[in-house]
């Protein structure tokens, strides 16, 4: 059974004119890895920051074990992974991690186990020795991951942790976050790649204009924007004819003909198995046939763009 | 080039920082250095401070000690202590005052003086100089007493001075007739010293001198190492001075341009330990360059080092800990 372990409550703060948290409220749950998104400026890394004790909020409140986070320390429960490769570039993996391993209060064995661990855990072990400097990107992030984790937290921040990385890095990086969730601990991270929230993550929060605007499993947020309909796009060998439009309906709902290319057609179907065969034989009676068909379930992308909009930000 | 330049004032107009370094810390330094050489306009810090040692007990000699106590450049003492309270000086302590630093120069007005001043006025024959106990590496103070001693010995005695000439005229000219003497008798009053109501004595002869030796008390055979180890501590002082607070300035740029400042600061550190922990670093850096610019001296300059190792760790701490303290405001 899960039990909350951070509660953000109508969390609210101003940056002279600019409001950058409008009353934000969310739970973590114990071993959840809670994915936070949001538009550019939407109020993701104050949020972050703020849970982490580096930013004071004007009103509302952020507790963690049921304890209020003061804004001017970071619990030493908490575990950061900043959005920047915070590590030293002329010290190696292993120093790094002996570095901010030592300013948790890690000392002795039970620093050389925690780097040992992190340096595994992060497939980092056999570069331990290297310097920074030379490592890549998607190494760079993960042991910037490493470094925040290392000293055994059970609640842990990530800004963007795998922005930047090619698509090998990214799932060894998911893999460490799903690894540390089974082990217990939460992780709350922001991200803009909505397919690994969707993929990766158990929860999904969206914010925007420093609100909440939607929170939960990514059939709840389905279920309370787009619905649970099917698109469906069908390739014709030649273009729907202007006088068959009105006859391709599918319960009642209008099918779309792509504007640049009138050979697509697309069709919002609620039961596929049910709704598809008719619409296949309407259009073989319009004297066409079809080339090709997607069947595409609602996707986070399409929560996301239908509450936060296609208008660009910042 | 103009695009260069655009560049260059919109990142320094908007770069708050870079803009206090570049126009803060001009008015900064020259604050510093205005209360530091503005001081010296106080008269009682600008006069030279010496001891004089009169081992020769005739009035000569104590018109000249009386002479340089009383010269407005001078802040002269001739006891173990400056209120005058304690026993009189002697050589080896006004000697060890100077090898102490604690005076740049000591006066010896060595027994017999006065009876060859007396007896050969101006020339000085061959009776004992007056010494000037001093640290060479000084070029300006003992050059500022030597002559002060010159003025003082001419103002001082241009009577007993003036004796002493003529004994020497008569000795190898011939004798006076006994109308030269009573002209020279009844001019000899004019060069006494003023008495106690201020009358100014009559003006003295120019070009004249009495003999003095000056002696290096710290005794270095490398005249040129011994003038760096005098400009040594201050610029050892200036460098740290400039080195250390950029250095400070740039302490917590640079943890913030490479991310790591946030998650510093997320750790058990907090601000202050990072403060104090930058501080003690800028410090312990400014300790090993003083060092090594001063091994660089010792072997290169022959700067006397090794005999004043003391000196040098307290100067050496003191100088590190004051200009990295910057820390703490940049």
């Amino acid at each position: 059974m899960s039990s909350r372990v951070l509660s953000v409550d109508n969390a609210r703060k101003r940056f002279g004119q600019a409001v950058a948290l409008d009353g934000a409220s969310l739970e973590l749950q114990q071993g959840e890895l809670l994915a936070l998104l949001g538009p550019n400026g939407a109020g993701k890394t104050t949020l972050i920051r703020a849970i982490a004790g580096r930013v004071r909020l004007d009103g509302g409140e952020i507790t963690l074990f049921d304890r209020a986070v003061d804004g001017r320390h970071t619990p030493p429960e908490l575990g950061i992974v900043p959005q920047d490769v915070a590590l030293y570039p002329l010290l190696t993996a292993r120093e790094n991690l002996e570095v901010f391993g030592s300013l948790h209060g890690l000392a002795g064995p039970a620093l050389s186990k925690q780097v040992a661990w992190a340096l595994e855990l992060t497939a980092l072990a056999d570069r331990a020795r290297a310097p920074v400097k030379d490592f890549s990107g998607g190494m760079r992030r993960r042991l910037n991951i490493a470094c925040g984790i290392l000293h055994a937290p059970r609640v842990v921040l990530l800004d963007e942790p795998t922005v930047g990385v090619d698509p090998q890095s990214r799932d060894r990086i998911y893999d460490v976050l799903a690894d540390l969730a089974r082990s217990g601990v939460s992780l709350l991270l922001t991200t803009h790649h909505l397919e690994e929230a969707e993929a990766r993550c158990s929860r999904t929060v969206i914010i925007d204009h420093g609100r909440v605007i939607a929170a939960g499993t990514l059939s709840e947020l389905v279920e309370q924007t787009v619905g649970r309909y099917r698109l469906v796009t069908l390739r014709l060998d030649a273009s729907v004819p202007d006088d068959s439009a009105v006859a391709l309906r599918v319960n009642g709902e209008e099918i779309t003909v792509d504007a640049a290319d009138a050979r697509i057609v697309k069709a919002r179907m609620r039961d596929v198995a049910a709704d598809l065969p008719p619409l296949l034989e309407r259009i073989r009676l319009a004297g066409r046939s079809v080339e090709d068909v997607e069947v595409r379930g609602p996707s986070l992308q399409s929560v996301f763009i239908h509450l936060t909009g296609r208008e660009l930000r910042e | 080039m103009r695009t260069l330049l655009r560049i260059g004032f919109i990142n320094l107009r908007r770069d708050r920082v870079v803009l206090a370094m570049v126009f803060v810390l001009p008015i900064v330094f020259f604050s510093i250095f205005a209360v530091v050489f503005g001081g010296q306009q106080d008269p009682a810090t600008s006069r030279i401070r010496i001891a004089v040692v009169d081992e020769d007990r005739s009035e000569v000699s104590a018109r000249i000690v009386a002479g340089l106590q009383n010269e407005k450049g001078l802040r002269a003492r001739t006891t173990a202590d400056e209120a005058g309270k304690q026993p009189p000086l002697d050589r080896a302590a006004a000697e060890r005052l100077v090898r102490d630093g604690d005076l740049p120069v000591a006066v010896v007005v060595p027994r017999g003086f006065g009876g060859s001043f007396a007896e050969n006025g101006f020339a000085g024959g061959t009776g004992p100089p007056i010494q000037l106990l001093s640290d060479v590496s000084d070029r300006i103070a003992p050059q500022v007493v030597l002559g002060l001693i010159q003025k003082v010995a001419m103002t001082a005695a241009p009577d007993l001075l003036m004796q002493g000439g003529m004994r020497q005229f008569e000795k190898y000219g011939g004798g006076l007739t006994p109308q030269q003497k009573a002209a020279v008798a009844e001019w000899m009053p004019r060069l006494r010293p003023p008495d106690k109501t201020g009358q100014a004595s009559s003006p003295t002869a120019a070009g004249l001198a009495v003999a003095v030796d000056v002696v290096d008390v710290m005794r270095t055979d490398n005249r040129r190492g011994s003038l760096i180890s005098f400009y040594a501590a201050g610029i050892g002082v200036m460098f740290l001075l400039f080195s250390a607070v950029g250095g400070a300035g740039g302490v917590l740029l640079d943890e913030a341009e490479s991310g790591t400042l946030d998650r510093l600061l997320s750790t058990n550190l907090g601000m202050t330990g990072l403060l104090v922990g930058k501080w003690i670093l800028l410090a312990l850096i400014a300790c090993a360059q003083l060092t090594v610019m001063f091994l660089w001296g010792r072997f290169v300059f022959g700067l006397p080092l090794f005999s004043h190792l003391p000196g040098f760790a307290v100067m050496t701490v003191a100088t590190a800990w004051c200009p990295t303290s910057t820390t703490w405001w940049v």
